[in-house]
């Protein structure tokens, strides 16, 4: 084991781990708002990137502009898709499964059509590299993990010390209760889909000049995120932010020192962890029951 | 004769006539291909809808198919069995892998057992690209034997290959039917739509899991060993989680309330609509996006239950009504049993 490594695996650790929160955070508000499995949820962040492609990368629009622009467009395009598609079946399982997958491969096959299936790059909008502690970090990888910080921040505050973040509060843990309340449940769905693909453009933007942008992007991510999200806690905020750090930890640190068998132990732990806490590591705290 | 004689007597043996016609119909290797898809991935969407059935949904039935296809492949090449023995024995080891697994996962809940699922499903595939002296790896596993000729049939066309997976289905559709039609069915049913009250008249909830899961990944295990001797190739990206879906998304296209016609109907339409179409990669990932979606909101017992939702169309149009949701099996189905 070499430990002048370790400086660098750390920074590697938590840049994976802060692109996880973002990407898991949203599909954890989306599930446990509206109790479907977004599995078009890598499809959104796939647009997100797109985004940081045609507005940062061919529009020269500037970056953090193409953050809140992305941002607005795919959260809206959620809303709209929670609207038609996810009202309908929300109460129903089998078929919002079904209807979350087909969603997926709709996305991802007219994101082909439309742009095109080779891959694109996006040049970094921050270049150089910063030594510190025998380890190198990328300017850029840097300031996505501030930027990822201060959305993170913004959704504790929306969530925690807002009127809005309680009302969803309420809807997740208990639908029939909120609307007694007169909390609009129908609403609530409504933005928290919003609020989940807003935040998938946005983590789609940041981590686009990072990876390469290309239109089936969205298979990896989701899988990436669903395995946060059951890490944490399933609709748990926290177990989000928890879950995407340990994951990328884990990987940096199993990748560097034990490599591919990582990914074995990794789901025999989180299959253990499921049988004997089916709500994850931070289960049933903030946002919903599973 | 009424119109249910008719179907019985007529059109079943019909419908039979006609699997065992088809790859004379379609005298193309090409099209004979597609049959022999079609048969493989209803064994496994069969498999799904008889768990489905008991108020579970695995996202990782892949996983069983490659514990069978991969048994095989080293049964026959490492120990030099037979792929006649072979064939059995892979099935028997995905069947007992299915109990094992079954009796750890099936106490779960369905959203957890979902998840389970997934992450078994992973693990499997995760050792086999990290064990490449054993399994052959990412770069797949190959050089797997062609079945030896039986009965003076040599596997050199396609047409053996065809009759072979048609026998497997055959089998497990007459072991399902069996089933449904026995105490286990409505046993199942009662499962899936209530589990308390099913426990409070004395149904062992477990017992009948493990056995509806068994016997799923039984014949998943057949269809993987066939899979791997049909390609005598193998590559873990065969059994991924999204072909788990997809192969289930076959069952509830087809239609989940037709235990047996709905997985084989959902197979067939979504295999032979993108070769119709003449549709390129892209375009069928569409086309399949559109149909899941569609399917759902207007003809949401499936493809199969399109005659009656024509009929509640019409009847609301004569009444000038709203229309109707229209046949939802689904609607018992609810993620908290």
């Amino acid at each position: 084991m070499d430990v002048s490594l370790i400086p660098q695996v750390i920074a590697n650790g938590l840049m994976m781990g802060m692109s996880y929160v973002l990407i898991a955070s949203g599909l954890t508000i989306v599930l446990g708002i509206t109790r479907i499995i977004n599995f078009a949820h890598g499809e959104f962040y796939m647009l997100g990137a797109f985004c940081a492609y045609y507005f940062f990368q061919m529009a020269g629009v500037p970056y953090l502009v193409t953050i809140l622009l992305a941002i607005l467009a795919v959260g809206v395009l959620g809303m709209g898709v929670e609207r038609v598609l996810f009202r309908p079946i929300r109460e129903f399982f089998l078929p919002s499964v079904v209807v979350a997958l087909g969603l997926a491969f709709f996305l991802a096959g007219t994101a082909a059509w439309l742009f095109g299936p080779e891959e694109k790059v996006v040049t970094s909008p921050f270049p150089g590299v910063l030594n510190a502690l025998g380890a190198t970090f990328s300017v850029e990888r840097l300031v996505v993990i501030l930027i990822a910080i201060v959305i993170m921040g913004g959704l504790w505050y929306l969530i925690t010390r807002t009127k809005l973040g309680r009302a969803l509060r309420g809807v997740a843990q208990d639908r029939e209760a909120a609307s007694l309340q007169g909390i609009s449940v129908n609403g609530m769905c409504n933005i928290s889909m919003g609020i989940g693909c807003g935040l998938a453009g946005a983590a789609g933007v940041l981590l686009g000049p990072i990876f390469i942008v290309h239109p089936y992007l969205g298979a990896l991510a989701i899988f990436k995120a669903l395995i946060v999200i059951i890490l944490g806690g399933i609709g748990s905020m926290p177990g989000a932010v928890l879950g995407g750090l340990l994951l990328g930890f884990i990987e940096s640190f199993g990748l560097t020192y034990l490599g591919g068998v990582t990914d074995v132990l990794l789901f025999a732990f989180i299959f253990v962890l499921i049988l004997f806490r089916p709500g994850g590591l931070m289960g049933r705290v903030w946002v919903i029951r599973h | 004769m009424s119109r249910r004689e008719l179907a019985k007597w007529v059109g079943l043996p019909l419908l039979a006539l006609l699997f065992l016609a088809a790859p004379f119909i379609f005298n193309d290797p090409y099209y004979q291909h597609l049959l022999i898809l079609i048969c493989t991935w209803s064994i496994l969407a069969l498999g799904f809808l008889l768990i489905l059935s008991v108020g579970q949904f695995t996202i990782g039935h892949a996983g069983f198919m490659a514990i069978g296809a991969y048994a095989s492949a080293l049964l026959t090449t490492k120990v030099g069995v037979s792929f006649w023995f072979a064939l059995p024995l892979a099935a028997v080891i995905a069947a007992i892998f299915g109990a094992v697994m079954g009796w750890v996962m099936l106490r779960a809940r369905m959203g957890a057992f979902l998840l389970l699922t997934l992450c078994f499903a992973e693990v499997v595939r995760l050792t086999i690209v990290y064990w490449p002296s054993l399994l052959g790896g990412r770069a797949g596993f190959p050089n797997i034997p062609r079945p030896d000729a039986i009965f003076g049939m040599a596997f050199d066309s396609k047409f053996p290959y065809y009759y072979l997976i048609l026998f497997l289905l055959a089998v497990m559709v007459f072991v399902i039917y069996r089933m449904d039609r026995s105490k286990f069915g409505l046993t199942f049913k009662s499962i899936a739509q209530n589990p308390p009250l099913a426990q409070s008249v004395g149904v062992h909830l477990m017992r009948y899991k493990i056995l509806a899961f068994t016997v799923a990944c039984f014949f998943a295990g057949a269809a993987g060993s066939f899979y791997a001797h049909y390609l005598t190739f193998l590559s873990p990206e065969y059994f991924t989680v999204w072909k788990s879906l997809i192969v289930q998304m076959y069952a509830i296209i087809g239609g989940i309330g037709f235990m047996i016609a709905g997985p084989i109907a959902g197979a067939a339409f979504l295999v032979v609509l993108p070769e119709l179409l003449r549709a390129t990669e892209t375009f069928s990932f569409i086309l399949y996006g559109a149909v899941f979606i569609l399917v759902i909101f207007f003809i949401p017992g499936g493809l199969l239950s399109l005659p009656q939702q024509v009929g509640v169309w019409r009847q609301a149009l004569r009444r000038r009504a709203k229309i109707p949701g229209g046949i939802r099996p689904w609607q018992y189905l609810r993620p908290g049993s």
